[in-house]
This record gives structure tokens, sequence and C-alpha cells, in this order.
């Protein structure tokens, strides 16, 4: 691709500790998410999943190498610039507990744009729109606790790419729903990449990492293999046919 | 096809005759795919005859021939291991055996073995996931509110596409499996359960153990 | 957020309310009833001298210093006799022509006593506001709510409180002496009142009251209210206190001179007096920051360990730190508002309210 990704992350390391008890999360690791593009991140527990996507988010920072979330290079921030990253340019959906439960979905929805100093009645209104982008703008009144935890990831994503944000980076956003509302929630979380916005996805689950563009597998902090290649239409009649 | 390989892979480890080759096939697939020996040595002529193998030597006492690897079929083995299973023109048994070999076998990337064909079903995985989409956007395009002949047939498709699905997934978490498993056993004393195959662990075990302690070094 | 997080939170909000409003609450009623009770002089003018210039009264002895407000005085000049006044005999009782002598202007007596007034068959005493109300002097000390102001001695008005205590609104009220003898005056109207300090009088009659042959009557030490055009000053409160007369003089209680012009003994009893006060204020004070912090701290913190979550999620979303710190003490500036305002308010009408449905508590 020729185009500059939204997320790239350049030869980057993180190694917590020093010395003999150090421990190296992520060995230079490079990966790119483009617009448009889903990206998804396989490995066991400890492979570095986590380190990867809070370095992605800017919740880290890399101990090398370059995170660069839209063209500004994350490493080089401020805490205050990498609040107003956070802000403007990615979201965040994880596993549980999204939502703030005092809020209704259309203000949880509007809270980062709240929080950059838009005005409610504004803010609000972007909210709705993104709201409608996953199906459930008849939800927006509802608090999260009347919402099912479908519903609530729906909203997340909402969140993750209200207004101008491009980037979701989702961190096991199916693990705690049963199988058809997973699917259903990367469903949206697809038709939202395919509307333009890049996504990262962290999975230990095939079956929704297989929803992705690209699955990179990821072992002891090393990028071990990729699904790079676009897919070919005589394996899938292969199986269709052995059937 | 992969008898083929199998005795290659076989041979890779010690020059052995006939007779040998399958009962060492047969113990170490689990006699899941059993062979007669008139099979073992029409295929081990044919792999002379591609100059992939060659006499160890002359006949025994017995009359026994011991074929060895040439270097041609050394390479052919290590491409073996290295590519993963294609899905389409092998039942899907093959996947099974050439993993059993793998671990008794010395010399071989156990893990890349795993990872190679993790990504590959992933791939496939992959392929019925975004058929999955379009036969469903499909669906919804053709007949938004009707229930008409051919939204059956979608949805019949999108059954097949599912069961496809959960069989890839499936196969994916059995080598999550096996990875698990291994790193388990490498992290055990080079004791194996297998009679055959104590050369082999011992060989296997230093370099994983190898490979930790840089991990922990690092 | 924080109202929108105190609105969804009803209860636990209602219970920071209540944590950091008991203490309030129990300080205002406090300080409430301290200010009620220690009247400030300007607000005491109407019950110590109703609409006259000043109440005058017979210190029963020589020259003396007074303090302002006449609630503390001594003797002076080693207790030399008083002033004559011209055509009085020396030490002779005071009357009202013999204060007007001294003050000019128009003079009326008035006294606080008690009675004892049969009611079934009890007995019990009662405090009377002894005054001729109808003189306009006495407007402010007692104010009339319905029929008419006694105009001969065997007449009596009764008060709201008198009424609370079970005196009749009207028809006859029996006077009650020892000895069985007893004295029947009717009641010709109901009023308000207020004595000297601040007590409820029960009842309100004409000095001149029918008590002859009763002498469980007690009646108190007389005292005059003085009405003319020109005020007392102090240095008029001065010259008078040479006649051996305290005043309380309206001009005085709403200027009071400044503590160096007082007697420098009498100057002693009034300050420590008002250092004790604050001591006292001081002390609530500590004991209401300590309760406060005690109840309203734990409270916080509770409610704060449940927003960590929410907190988190706003960080993630890119909530700076000030933007955090704001939403935390936002939420503790809302609660704390609420409840304080909430609970000053009902202090204050509680101790009101109380006030004027337990009268014992002005003794307070």
């Amino acid at each position: 691709m020729t185009t500059s990704p939204i997320l790239l992350l350049d030869n980057v390391s993180r190694v917590h500790g020093h010395d003999e008890t150090a421990v190296r999360a992520l060995d230079g690791v490079t990966l790119e998410v483009h617009a448009g593009e889903l990206v998804a991140v396989m490995g066991p527990s400890g492979s570095g999943k986590s380190t990867l996507l809070n370095l992605a988010g800017g919740l880290d920072q890399p101990t090398s190498g370059r995170v660069v979330v839209e063209g500004s290079d994350v490493g080089a921030m401020s805490l205050r610039d990498l609040a107003a990253l956070r802000r403007r340019s990615l979201g965040f959906v994880f596993q549980d507990f999204n939502l703030i439960p005092s809020l209704t979905a259309a203000e949880n929805v509007a809270l980062p744009l709240e929080l950059d100093g838009l005005r409610v009645g504004k803010a609000l209104r972007i909210a709705l729109d993104s709201l409608e982008a996953v199906g459930i703008a008849e939800l927006a009144d509802r608090y999260p606790e009347h919402m099912s935890g479908g519903q609530q990831q729906r909203v997340a994503i909402a969140r993750a790419l209200v207004g101008n944000r491009r980037l979701v980076l989702a961190d096991e956003p199916t693990g705690a729903l049963d199988s058809q509302t997973g699917e259903a929630v990367l469903r949206v979380l697809r038709a939202r990449c395919d509307a333009g916005a890049g996504g990262l996805l962290v999975t230990h689950e095939a079956r929704h990492a297989a929803w992705a563009d690209r699955v990179v597998f990821l072992r002891d902090g090393v990028i071990v293999d990729t699904t790079g290649t676009p897919p070919s239409a005589e394996s899938l009649l292969d199986s269709a046919a052995a059937v | 096809m992969s008898i083929r390989r199998g005795l290659l892979a076989l041979l890779a480890q010690e020059p052995m005759y006939g007779a040998q080759l399958r009962s060492e096939f047969e113990s170490r697939t689990g006699g899941t795919w059993p062979l007669n020996v008139g099979q073992v040595y029409t295929t081990l002529a044919r792999l002379e005859r591609d100059g992939l193998v060659e006499g160890a030597g002359g006949a025994d006492a017995e009359g026994r021939i011991a074929y060895r690897l040439t270097g041609q079929g050394r390479a052919e083995v290590q491409r073996w291991w290295a590519a993963p299973v294609d899905r389409g023109d092998t039942p899907r048994d093959e996947r099974v055996i050439k993993l059993a070999l793998a671990v008794t076998v010395p010399g071989v990337d156990i893990q890349r073995l795993v990872q190679t064909q993790r990504t590959a079903t992933l791939r496939h995985l992959q392929d019925l996931t975004k058929l999955k989409r379009v036969t469903s956007d499909a669906a919804e395009q053709h007949t938004p509110d009707g229930r008409g002949p051919g939204q059956r047939n979608e949805l019949a498709w999108l059954l097949v596409l599912d069961n496809l699905v959960y069989a890839a997934e499936a196969e994916i978490r059995w080598l999550d499996h096996v990875e698990t498993r291994l790193a388990r056993e490498s992290t055990r004393a080079p004791k194996t359960p297998h009679r055959d195959t104590a050369t082999s662990q011992t060989d296997r075990s230093p370099s994983q153990t190898d490979r930790s302690a840089k991990r922990a070094s690092r | 957020m924080p109202r929108r997080d105190a609105r969804r939170y009803k209860w636990r909000s209602a219970l920071i309310v209540a944590m950091v409003g008991l203490p309030v609450l129990l300080l205002t009623s406090g300080i409430t009833l301290l200010a009620t009770s220690d009247i400030s002089m300007a607000e005491s003018i109407p019950y110590v001298m109703g609409s006259a210039q000043a109440r005058i009264s017979d210190n029963g002895g020589g020259r003396m210093a007074q303090s302002p407000d006449g609630r503390s005085s001594r003797s002076t000049q080693g207790g030399a006799p008083a002033l004559a006044v011209p055509g009085f005999a020396v030490g002779s009782a005071w009357t009202t022509d013999k204060v007007q002598k001294v003050t000019d202007g128009r003079v009326i007596q008035t006294s606080n006593a008690t009675m004892r007034v049969t009611l079934g068959d009890r007995r019990p005493f009662m405090p009377v506001l002894r005054i001729d109300a109808r003189d306009p002097l006495a407007r402010g000390m007692t104010d009339l709510v319905s029929g008419r102001w006694a105009s001969t001695p065997s007449e009596i008005v009764v008060t709201e409180a008198g009424i609370t205590k079970g005196l009749p609104s009207g028809g006859t009220l029996t006077i009650a002496g020892p000895g069985g003898k007893s004295r029947r005056l009717t009641v010709v109207g109901v009023a308000t009142g207020l004595t000297e300090y601040g007590q409820l009088p029960f009842l309100v009659a004409l000095p001149a009251l029918d008590t002859a042959g009763l002498d469980q009557t007690e009646s108190g030490a007389p005292a005059f209210l003085v009405g003319r055009t020109a005020p007392l000053t102090w240095s008029d409160v001065r010259r008078m206190n040479n006649y051996g007369l305290l005043v309380q003089s309206r001009q005085v209680f709403l200027n009071p001179p400044p503590v160096t012009e007082l007697d420098s003994k009498v100057a002693q009893t009034v300050v420590p007096y008002q250092n004790g006060n604050d001591l006292v204020l001081l002390i609530a004070a500590i004991g209401l920051f300590i309760e406060t912090t005690l109840l309203a701290g734990p409270a916080f913190a509770v409610s704060a360990a449940r927003q960590r979550r929410s907190l988190a999620l706003a960080a993630s979303n890119g909530a700076e730190a000030r933007q955090l710190r704001r939403y935390v003490l936002g939420q503790a500036v809302v609660l704390g508002f609420v409840s304080a305002a909430v609970t000053v308010v009902a202090g204050v009408l509680l101790t009101f309210a109380g006030l004027t449905w337990w009268p014992p508590l002005r003794d307070v």
C-alpha cells in the first residue's frame, strides 16, 4: 500500500524491568494498520498482545522503536498530547466494563468529544451519528445496565470511532459474549473498517480473528507469522466442494 | 502422496529396510493408517527411481536391503516440513500424521511446523469468513423481508460455511493445544514414552531450552 | 458529569449528603440557638424598653457605673451617696414623678412579677408583665392580638404563651392566694409579649392590678419607661448613674460606646464573657471538622473507589489529569454544596421551629 498507515509500529520493543529481571514483552515488532483495514493479533496469553495494544494507544511507551499514529510519533508526545491523541484519533474497546455506568449510551459516545471541549449539544448530535453507524441509534438514551453485552460493545465501537477518530483498538471485545453476539459485534467492527476506519483487534479466538484482513501471530513478543496474502478463490471452492 | 513423504521422513532419521519402515510408520501414527508391505516396497521403488532414496549397501543375511535418503531426498523432506498441508487435495488426516511423525523425527522445527499449519488454516478461515459476509450481505439485499427460495439457498450455504468455519477453528485449537503440550513436554526431563525416539527428543530439547534461556536473558 | 453521576446514584449521593449534612445541621442549629439566645443589644430594644427612649431602674444604692446594656454595674467613688433629686427626700423611693424630674419627658412604670393562677386543681406560678399596655411606649414589648387592653385593676390580658400553658382566652381567671383566698379577674384580650430578658410573660396586667391580700403575688422591682423626643446619650446615662439609676438607653443600645469609655472594672465583666463565647465556637468548629472528616471522608472514599472504573475509562478516552481531578472534586463540591445548603437551612428552620413550639429551648 502506498497510503501512509493510520497506525505504524516500527521495530518496537518494550522491556519491563532491568537487567536480570528484565522481561521483554515486545521484541522488534513492526506492524501497520491502514485505513479500511482490520488487523487481528493472535497469540497465547503472555505473548505481548496487550502490550502491543497499550503501545498503540499511547497508554504505554516503547523502550525502543517508534509508534506513529496518523503521522505523529507517540513516543515524542507529552502527557497532554497523548490525552489529546486519545480524545481525537483513537478509541479503545475492552472485553468488559466499557461504558461509564452513570452516562447514557449517547453520553458515553459523546464523552471524548466533550472532553475535547465540544459543546454538549453538538457532541450529542455527533454521538447519535456514530450510534446510527453501528445500528443502535434507538438505544441512545439507555443506561449501560439496561443494555445487553453486545449492545454495550456496539456503543463502545461507536465511541471508539466517534467524530474524527479513525482507529479502534479492541482488546478481546468478544471475550464476554456468546458466539452469536460476538460474531454480530465483529460484523459491526468489520463494517466500520470497511467504511474507512482502521482497526487493531486482539483476540485468541481464531474464528473472530478471521474477520480481519490480516492476522498477525505473536509469540513471546515476536511476530512469528502473518496471513498477508489475499484470499484465493480456489481454496474456498475446494473446501466447499469437500463438504 | 503422503505415504511417500512419510517414508521419506522416517528415512531421514536413519536408514531402514521395508518391513521396518512399515512397522515404524504404523506405530508412530497409532495405527490410524495401516500399510501393507507391498505398498511400502512400491513406494520405495518409486522413490529410488526419482533419486530420493538409495540402497545403503547390499542385502543382509536375510536378504533385506536398507534404504537411505539421497541429498535430493533430504531436501524434499525439509520442504515437506516447511510447507503447510494443502487443504484441497489431501485427506485431512495427513495433518495429523505429519505432526505425529514430526514429533518423533529429529531435526524438525515442530514449532515452525505448527505455526505454518496454523497460518494456513487461519487464512482458510479468513476466506470462509469473507464468503460468509458476502453471502449474508447478498441474502439481505435480495430479499429484504420475504423468505424466497433464494434466501433459503443462501441460508443453507451459510450453514455449510459455518460447518467449515467451526472445523477450521477446531483445527487451530488443536494446533494451539499441540503447541502448549509440546512446550510442557520440553520443559520436563528429556525422558520420553516413545521407544525409538530417545535420541530425537534429546536432540530437540536442548534447542528449546536454549530458546527459553535466550528469552530470559534478554 | 458530576451532576449526572450524583443524579444517577441517588442513594449513594444521599448517604454522602447525610454524612456531610448531619454535623453541619448540628452546628447551624447550635449557632442559631446561640445567636437567638444571645440577643444583640439592638435586637433586645423592644423587649427591654418597648417604644420608649430608655428603661430606667433603681439600682438600689449610691453612685455607680454600668455597662452599656445595663446588665452589669458597680458602685463607684467608694459607695458615695447618690445625688439628691430636688424636691424629693433623700433616699425616697423612685416614682414616675421622681424619675421624670431627672430624665424629663413622659415616664410610665413597668415591672415583671409572678402570680399564682388557679387552673383547675393546679395553682402554678405564672410570669406577669405589669404595664399600662394602652400607652404607646409599651408597643414592641407587648402587642394586642385580640380583644382590648386592661383598663381597670380587675381586668387582665393573657398572652399567646399563656394560652399554651392552659390560660383561658376569655371569661374569668382566678388568682390564688394562701389560705384559699382568691380574686377573680376578667380576661379582656390576648396579646404577644416578651419580658426584659426575653422570657415570655403569660399575663399582661396594669401596674395597679388589684392584688391586695394576695401576698404570694410577688412584684418585681419597678422600672420606668421614658418617652421623650431627645435620645439619652451615653453621657446622659453616666449623669443619671450618679443618681443611682441604671439606664438602658435606645441610643446607647444602638451605638454602644467603646470599651475604653467604660469603667475599667465594669469593662472586665464584659470582655471575658465574649472571649469565652469565641472559645466555645472554636471548639464547636473543631469538633465539627473532625466529625465531618470522620463521617464524610469515608463516604467520599467509598464513592471514589466505585468511580475508579469510570475514571479509568474517561482517561482511556483522553481525559487529562486536570479533567479527572475536576470531576472528582466537582462531585465533592456538588454534594458538599447541596448538603451544606440543605442542612444550613434545615438547621435554622428546625431551631426556629423548636423555639416556637418548645419554649424551654429559649432558656438555653
